[in-house]
């Protein structure tokens, strides 16, 4: 909280509201953080009434599996009831963090699963959402700089692909493009950066393309500012206007889709993790339904709600900042 | 400068403390590299039941016998040789003095015992095997029952009013009443309760190799109510482990790989052809063969059947495809009556009618299906054991395509061109394209050929298993791998009392004449036993055979030690790039 709202003030130049606009801004993030602990457990036990009336049992195979077999595997993971569930695990989610063995992958327990995949998806969605930042940024202010040139036009053309085409198409592109026509990056998996780059890619046009478009038509309405033409008119160059004045006004849209771009990202890897065999919770996510893995859906579950729901705030928090109109607390106007 | 320059500054700063911490880094290739099946879903003995698992297992662990994988016979691994007494159900197994733990310790006996005991009261998916053993099933039994009755009571104790007292004590059965002993430390002694021609073949399965009880003991769990123990799963993962095969696994990397070592106190370390072996982990198609395209993988262990397909008409010479032990046919619900909660069927169920399971059968052109949906060359099967995998087997052929004589059936129960012949539904997994396909051209025949309209219903995995376990359906593809090299492996699942008879198919005759082959001492007039079981199954038709499966694998020239056998059975002792 402490570097942001300093930066956002200083741009927007509110220094007169400064003070009691902070102290609502904490109460209001005191306020919805409070809230936090009654809407997880809200989805936690959705959850696990929605994953415990599926039919099929996380204990089956592929073959019809003795009653005895699957009784003693279900009283051994505390699954033959949803009562006995329900009594055991999320105490110990409470008390410890801990979400209990993976009833499907038992020689792993959902915290193991949840340490090894959550920074792989996490370094993924990062790496997606810096190119789109970065890149899209770029391009879009060029497009709105040489408004009507080749380089608008085929931006235009460019993001409108973008965002139109799933995922699962552009992730497949690149992979028969650029590690099996031209082998410049490995298959699939995960290591150096090398792994990272085409799924990065792959999930980062959805997010780059709507940064271009964002940042184009926001540069286009700065540019036609009058601060911009004073400036202009004292003789500063074109170039410097631009990266002195108007990059910083125009670019504010962006900086608010930056949380829901991020929740996005993070919670959409799943074709692009599946595609690139990357190990991260995406796969997780929809596996541990197929499966049956009550445990590991919960966790999988709880730790994308967390994420959504500090988003979320972070999003609210960074509206109210950008702009002091937008009332988060629903208490009308502030002034 | 711009502050605007702190957003993507920061972003990339992130990044790179998030790379550090997704544990990034390249590891070196081991020696010989391999995709799976799929990624494994436990190392456990007790809970095994996927091929994947069981091939990771054959090279970690060994049993009494293990396989050789040119002819699937069994030879000798953990035993250097066994005693057979005269009424053959006696066998006494001598162990290789020489043979050794991966911490050092001999392998003896008694580990055997822990193991096959811990089978037997901590059940799991294969513990059925066990019952070729003298009082092994009942004490398994009577085990759990002991074990319920300790709970009641308990329960009883606690809540008098709520809980009612147990009608009858429940003694705690007897170990030694179960055919499993320990003669001396390098003598191992099991008594059955039939003659068993294929128990070497069994014993070289892994459900029946031995465990290190001593590295168990800290991830034991003990049932504060019947004192009972478990094992926590966590005994298997790297570290923990204590294996007696050529290979150590020394690290497990969740959804990357396992990596193994060549073990030093393997008995037989000189016949180790690698150092290091490492599974991949990559459970996408495309990906699958991209990484072996680029080498970074030396054996694709399987290959997505779209692919594979594509790859044959290409003529691949590294494509490999060989006949399985496994074969691919309908089941058909058998009852009288279809249960409550079968979707689009309820009533009467005209399938009860051999006739009409008859007609269905004699109604599928299965080359087509070979030719154009699975399109790697499949046999057509109207038989049940796959043709050619048992040396001495002779199956009768079932019913081939017949049109005329399938409509004359159908006409004899009462549907005359399919007339008054109710919509039946046909269910699928769903996640399956090619039994997609598979139960389309299915519909399509038996529209042409007999007059009939069927439901398709696809299901995603656990629910199309849950309703055909419970047997809420009608009709549905499936498949049936032999886990060891003997027809009962096919037979014994249409037994009447067969948990995994699905048809609910139930003729004395069948269980009789596979009761007498239990029986029976002699092995040819036990194969002619069975052949005829075989013959009566196909006759009556619960199940129609479409096609025997074929294994599908990938491998260069350089690479030795994989032979084509029909259960792609692979050591990886042998296993080696050159």
């Amino acid at each position: 909280m402490g570097v942001l709202p300093m930066f956002l003030r200083r741009a927007h130049g509110r220094d007169a509201h400064a003070t009691a606009s902070d102290r609502f801004m904490y109460k209001l993030t005191l306020y919805r953080l409070l809230q936090f602990p009654l809407i997880l457990a809200v989805i936690y036990v959705l959850t696990f009434l929605l994953a415990w009336v599926a039919p099929g049992s996380p204990f089956a195979g592929e073959r019809n599996v003795d009653k005895a077999v699957l009784e003693r595997l279900e009283r051994q993971f505390h699954a033959d009831s949803a009562w006995s569930f329900l009594s055991f695990y999320p105490r110990n989610v409470l008390l410890t963090g801990d979400f209990g063995p993976s009833l499907y992958h038992k020689e792993w327990s959902v915290n193991d699963i949840l340490a090894s995949a959550l920074p792989v998806s996490i370094t993924l969605g990062l790496f997606a959402l810096t190119i789109g930042v970065i890149a899209g940024t770029a391009v879009g202010t060029l497009a709105a700089v040489k408004r009507g040139g080749t380089l608008d036009w085929t931006s235009l053309t460019v993001t409108l692909i973008g965002v139109s085409l799933p995922s699962f198409v552009t992730a497949a592109v690149l992979l028969l493009a650029f590690s099996y026509y031209f082998p410049l990056f490995p298959a699939g998996g995960w290591g150096s950066f090398r792994y990272l780059v085409l799924p990065g890619l792959a999930l980062s046009l959805a997010p780059m393309a709507y940064i271009v478009r964002l940042m184009r038509v926001s540069m286009l309405d700065v540019l036609g500012a009058d601060y911009v033409r004073t400036a202009r008119a004292k003789g500063l160059s074109k170039s410097l206007v631009i990266w002195k004045h108007c990059l910083r006004n125009a670019f504010l849209p962006v900086l608010s889709y930056l949380g829901p771009a991020a929740a996005a990202t993070l919670t959409g890897s799943f074709v692009v993790e599946k595609v690139f065999n990357v190990p991260g919770l995406g796969q997780h996510f929809v596996a541990s339904v197929l499966t049956r893995d009550q445990t590991l859906i919960l966790g999988v579950v709880m730790v994308y709600s967390a994420l959504l729901l500090t988003f979320n705030l972070l999003v609210d928090v960074a509206y109210a900042l950008v702009d002091p109109r937008i009332d988060v607390s629903g208490g009308g106007v502030v002034a | 400068m711009s502050r605007v320059l702190i957003i993507p500054l920061a972003l990339i700063a992130l990044l790179a403390g998030a790379m550090a911490w997704s544990g990034g880094g390249v590891q070196k290739r081991a020696d010989f590299a391999f995709i799976n099946r799929g990624d494994i879903i436990t190392l456990d003995l007790n809970q095994m039941s996927y091929l994947q698992d069981f091939r990771v297992t054959y090279g970690i662990r060994e049993g009494l016998y293990t396989y050789d994988t040119i002819n699937l016979k069994p030879i000798p691994a953990g035993a250097v040789d066994f005693e057979l007494s005269d009424d053959k159900r006696g066998w006494t197994f001598r162990l290789r003095p020489e043979a050794r733990w991966s911490n050092g310790d001999p392998v003896v006996a008694g580990d055997y015992i822990f193991a096959w005991r811990r089978m037997l009261e901590e059940p799991g998916e294969y513990s059925y095997l066990f019952k070729y053993i003298k009082g092994a099933t009942r004490y398994s039994e009577d085990f759990t029952a002991y074990n319920e009755y300790l709970r009641a009571a308990h329960a009883h104790e606690q809540d008098p009013k709520r809980n009612p007292k147990p009608e009858k004590v429940v003694a705690k059965p007897d170990f030694a009443s179960v055919g499993i002993e320990a003669p001396s430390a390098l003598e191992f002694r099991v008594t059955l309760s039939d003659p068993v021609p294929f128990l070497l073949d069994l014993v070289a399965f892994p459900p029946f190799y031995p465990l290190h009880a001593a590295s168990m003991e800290p991830f034991k769990q003990v049932d504060p109510i019947t004192g009972s123990t478990s094992y926590n799963n966590l005994f298997t993962r790297a570290g923990n482990v204590v294996t007696n095969g050529p290979f150590e696994l020394v690290d497990w990397d969740f959804k990357r790989r396992l990596l193994f070592r060549k073990s030093q106190t393997y008995w037989d370390k000189v016949s180790v052809q690698s150092d290091t072996i490492e599974m991949v982990v990559n459970e996408n198609p495309l990906s699958q063969f991209l990484a072996y395209e680029a080498g970074d993988v030396d054996w694709l262990a399987d290959v997505d059947p779209n692919l594979a397909a594509e790859l044959r008409a290409k003529g691949r010479p590294d494509l490999r495809v060989m006949p399985a032990f496994g074969t691919s046919f309908l089941t058909i619900n058998c009852m009288e009556q279809f249960l409550p909660g079968t979707d689009g069927a309820s009533g009467r169920n005209p399938l009860s009618d051999m006739r009409v399971r008859q007609a269905l059968a004699m109604a599928i052109d299965r080359q087509y299906i070979v030719d154009n949906i699975t399109r790697m060359g499949e046999p057509v099967a109207t038989t049940y054991v796959p043709p050619g995998a048992l040396p001495g087997w002779r199956s009768t052929p079932g019913y081939g395509l017949d049109v005329p004589r399938a409509r004359q059936l159908l006409a004899e129960a009462g549907y005359p061109g399919g007339r008054g012949f109710p919509r039946l539904p046909i269910i699928f997994n769903s996640e399956s394209a090619a039994r997609r396909t598979l139960v389309q051209a299915l519909k399509n025949q038996w529209k042409t050929n007999l007059g009939i309209d069927i439901d398709i219903q696809g299901f995603e995995l656990k629910s199309y298993r849950n309703r055909i376990t419970e047997k809420r359906y009608a009709i549905a593809p499936v498949g049936w791998y032999g886990d060891y090299m003997d027809a009962s492996t096919f037979t014994d699942k249409y037994l009447s009392t067969s948990l995994q008879n699905d048809c609910a198919w139930v003729n004395d005759r069948y269980d009789n004449l596979c009761f007498q082959a239990t029986k029976e001492p002699d092995e040819q007039k036990r194969l002619r036993l069975l052949e005829q079981a075989e013959r009566l199954l196909l006759e009556e038709a619960p199940i129609v055979p479409l096609y025997t499966y074929v294994n599908v694998w990938m491998h260069r020239d350089n690479v030795k030690g994989i032979h084509p056998n029909p259960k792609v059975l692979t050591m990886f002792k042998a296993l080696k790039v050159e």
